[in-house]
């Protein structure tokens, strides 16, 4: 040592940046990333809409009870506000408002539970794949190829042809046909990460390929992950909709959105607006709710981001 | 020299603020300086004292959420109260800027030629024709080999010595009054450097520009400014000719930034004439590493941390193959540091991922403590790892950044099932002691430190399980020299208290100078020079560690003239 070292720069006095020019250096606390995410306005509504929307589905039952077994004819068709029905009655006797709290549980419930098993398998098979690269990765990619070619409506309506759907068959034939995209976007995450120097660090010292994909590689892949996950929400109740509209869905008496719809378009011309109207005036909300939130999410991450 | 009567550009009572999520941060305070036509001023700081705000304020280039205050004027002109139709006429034209990245700067699509022309061009001065031809003149007065063929071709061509002459052609064709240069040879390698300093320095005493150089390298400065102004957060601290600031500083900050620059030992006048004597070079070579060997008395070979073999990497490409590592023998023995210098692209990281075990050399033998890490089953070759310790060069990215600092130093132990619980949280503690940072660091998050700090945790956590071999690649090339001086005083520190061997990679001859035992020099993937580092350093045998020590300039204007001359002499002789 050429003694070069100055003795009047103590051990944590370096010179603080004192400019917005090095982002990764200066401190930040742990609130910032919340206060960024609040700072989407539209995704702070977002959040507020899906929170009511969960009350009115499964707190709403408690508060508002109706019959939602049992058919009652001689109530058919009421319309809003007749007989204490706020929101009329459907060709069965069933009551709107209560159907769109019960419908409401399987459409959130499916959304969530599938949306939450596509991104859990998406993130596993992904993270695997780009982490150990090579003929693994180009046979376990292959095989995501394979799964975006057939077309998720088509499986689901297949499943729904040969069994009996209800919701547990529902969730995990929507989780299945999900993880592909998510799959993708982790293993290009994975790819990246694989290379840092903490990950070489890890594996020069000996430390185990579970690990680094474990600890390393999933947790910096986080941010990529929970925002696809709220769009997967979405597109799940989106697809379980579409589903039940084709009259594939959940069975009677068992309902969701999507299957209201469906049944009250051929009442629709006859003027029964309410049997459409606030079914598909929540599946509307519910879906870009998500989506707000998930734009919100990924401005709370994407700053980290930029510490290169 | 400098012309006092007018200044080219003048800033009065400058200042700048930037609005962040943690309030208003003043990034430069109430700045006067003056610069004048046909001077280099150079502007120097460490990373943060808000040079690079300051220089992009002569062309009006300030981000948007800055509000800046005094006035800043460039050839009597006020730039901060141009409207922007006006900024744009003069940015090119009368003030040009040269940055630091020369692949970037560059568009990857378009022909070199064309990108020169086009400043031309976009201000009007020439049409197309004559701006193309002009591009031509402009590439050969920049020293571009055969400009005629070179105007054709696309940045991904040219070298990246070239590529900044291009940028400086592009700074240079409307004949601006001025050229901001901000970091214009950092990304270089430096020999390179030398040769871009030394066209600048050419173009100034020809064409009579004024250019404001921001550099944080002290030896740029001592090489190149005829006058410096020192910037510390935020604030000027002194301005004055080069040489009384270099040699006579003022202010106690300037005399620790230039303590903090490792220095190269002087070079031994009489050996020049020594690369002649080519054929007695491997007696002596053999001597002296003989005696130092015998000096430590271990010379049994299986004792060596490290001992690389003929070891020869080569990397697949379209159809052929580049050979990075050729045929590299080097020994590390127990306890010793070796240094292992080049430049980009010679090799010496891929060697140092070699002996990490992890990349397989094509050919040739890797030993770590006598075994090799490829050929050894699971738990022998663990075991050989947990002998281990490894920096790497980032500091963005050698941590974490999802884990708390206490957890990213834990993480050997926990991988070898070390301690318990409770005693790895004392072991962490006396380990971020060890490297000077508070206990309490282990509950902060990686992004809450700065570099420098990193760069201990870093060290910390390859001093975890107390290797026997610590492997440093360019550990400290990213810092601040201030903030590098005190990490390889960390590391001396711990290397005298605990005794491990190190394969130290570094760019850096001034700072292999100041740590290593011995040096090996690599050159286009083969070591061309080894020994003991002080007689490399001081005298050494292959003509190309020679230009290597003579382009690295030193922080001492005098020196550094007669280091010039020697470099611009050995340029002149053909060397491979």
């Amino acid at each position: 040592m050429s003694g070069s070292r100055p003795d009047q720069l103590a051990a944590d006095d370096e010179p603080a940046p004192a400019s917005g020019h090095t982002p990764g250096t200066v401190p930040r606390r742990r609130g910032t990333a919340l206060r960024r995410f609040t700072r989407n306005r539209l995704a702070v509504a977002g959040l507020a809409v899906v929170a009511v929307l969960f009350l009115f589905s499964f707190v709403g039952p408690l508060i508002y009870d109706t019959d939602q077994v049992h058919t009652d004819l001689a109530a058919a068709n009421l319309e809003p506000g007749d007989d204490g029905h706020p929101l009329g009655t459907d060709d069965v006797g069933y009551d709107v408002l209560g159907r769109l709290m019960v419908g409401g549980q399987t459409s959130l419930v499916i959304g969530l539970a599938a949306g939450a098993l596509a991104t859990v398998i998406g993130t596993a098979w992904g993270a695997v794949a780009g982490y150990l690269g090579g003929r693994v990765d180009a046979v376990m990619m292959r095989v995501v190829d394979a799964g975006i070619a057939i077309p998720a409506l088509f499986l689901l309506l297949v499943a729904s042809a040969i069994t009996t759907p209800d919701v547990p068959m529902m969730i995990l034939v929507m989780g299945l046909v999900s993880w592909l995209v998510p799959a993708r976007l982790v293993r290009a995450e994975a790819l990246s990460l694989k290379t840092r120097d903490y990950v070489l660090t890890l594996r020069a010292i000996g430390g185990s390929h579970r690990r680094a994909i474990v600890r390393h590689i999933v947790p910096n892949a986080v941010g990529t992950m929970m925002v696809n996950a709220t769009f997967q929400v979405a597109d799940a109740i989106l697809l379980v909709a579409y589903v039940s509209f084709l009259g594939m869905g959940v069975q009677p008496p068992a309902t969701d959105w999507g299957a209201m719809l469906s049944k009250g378009v051929s009442y629709a011309y006859s003027g029964a607006w309410w049997l459409i109207l606030p079914a598909g005036v929540l599946i509307v909300l519910v879906v870009a709710s998500f989506n707000f939130i998930g734009d919100g999410l990924r401005d709370m991450f994407e700053v980290r981001g930029k510490n290169r | 020299m400098t012309d006092t009567t007018s200044p080219v550009l003048s800033y009065r009572d400058f200042g700048v603020t930037f609005e962040t999520e943690q309030g208003p941060v003043q990034a430069v305070r109430s700045l006067d300086l003056d610069v004048f036509g046909g001077e280099v001023l150079a502007l120097v700081g460490e990373s943060g004292s808000g040079k690079t705000v300051t220089s992009l304020a002569a062309l009006g280039l300030l981000p948007g959420g800055a509000r800046v205050g005094g006035r800043v004027e460039l050839g009597g002109d006020s730039v901060l109260d141009m409207a922007p139709a006006q900024l744009q006429r003069l940015r090119g034209a009368r003030a040009s800027m040269v940055f630091q990245e020369p692949m970037t700067a560059l568009n990857p699509l378009m022909r070199v030629g064309d990108q020169v022309a086009e400043v031309l061009t976009n201000h009007g001065v020439l049409d197309r024709a004559a701006a193309g031809e002009r591009a031509v003149e402009l590439l050969d007065r920049v020293g571009i080999p055969e400009p005629k063929r070179r105007v054709a071709q696309y940045p991904h061509e040219l070298s990246g010595g070239q590529r900044q002459r291009v940028m400086i052609a592009m700074a240079l064709a409307c004949d601006p009054q001025l050229i901001v240069a901000d970091e214009p040879t950092t990304a270089l390698d430096v020999t390179v450097q030398a040769e871009v300093l030394e066209l600048l320095r050419d173009l100034r005493r020809d064409l009579g520009v004024a250019v404001l150089l921001v550099t944080h390298n002290m030896g740029v400065v001592a090489d190149i400014a005829d006058r410096v102004a020192v910037m510390y957060r935020g604030e000027l601290i002194e301005t004055g000719p080069s040489e009384q600031v270099l040699l006579r500083p003022a202010h106690d900050y300037t005399r620790t930034l230039l303590q903090a620059v490792p220095v190269l030992p002087r070079l031994s006048e009489d050996h020049t004439g020594a690369e002649d004597a080519a054929g007695a070079e491997d007696a002596a070579g053999a001597a002296v590493s003989a005696s130092v060997d015998a000096g430590t008395g271990t010379d049994t070979g299986t004792d060596a941390a490290l001992n690389l073999e003929a070891v020869t990497v080569e990397y697949r490409g379209r159809g052929d193959t580049f050979r990075a590592v050729d045929a590299v023998d080097l020994r590390i023995e127990a306890g010793r540091f070796v240094g292992l210098v080049g430049e980009s692209g010679s090799g010496k990281s891929t060697v140092g991922r070699c002996a990490l075990g992890l990349l397989r050399p094509a050919s040739g033998t890797v030993r770590l403590f006598g075994q090799d890490p490829h050929a050894l089953r699971r738990r022998a070759a663990r075991s050989v790892r947990r002998r281990l310790g490894v920096v790497l060069q980032d500091p963005g990215a050698s941590l974490d950044p999802r884990m708390p600092v206490g957890e990213c130093v834990a993480e050997p132990m926990v991988v070898h099932r070390t301690l318990s619980r409770r005693d790895r949280d004392a072991r962490v503690a006396e380990l971020l002691e060890s490297v000077h940072l508070p206990a309490s660091t282990a509950a902060r998050h990686p992004h809450e430190l700065s570099g420098g700090q990193r760069q201990r945790v870093s060290l910390a956590r390859a001093l975890a399980l107390d290797p026997e071999l610590l492997v440093a690649d360019e550990p400290t090339s990213a810092l601040d020299v201030s903030v590098q001086a005190e990490v390889l005083e960390v590391l001396a520190e711990l290397q005298r208290r605990y005794a491990f061997a190190c394969l130290f990679i570094s760019h850096d001859l001034a700072v292999v100078d100041s740590l290593t035992h011995r040096v090996a020099v690599m050159r286009l993937g083969r070591i061309v020079e080894e020994g003991p580092t002080r007689e490399v350093l001081t005298a050494p045998r292959d003509p190309y560690t020679r230009r290597l020590l003579t382009a690295a300039p030193v922080p001492d204007p005098v020196e550094q003239h007669a280091r010039r001359q020697s470099w611009l002499g050995l340029r002149e002789a053909p060397a491979a």
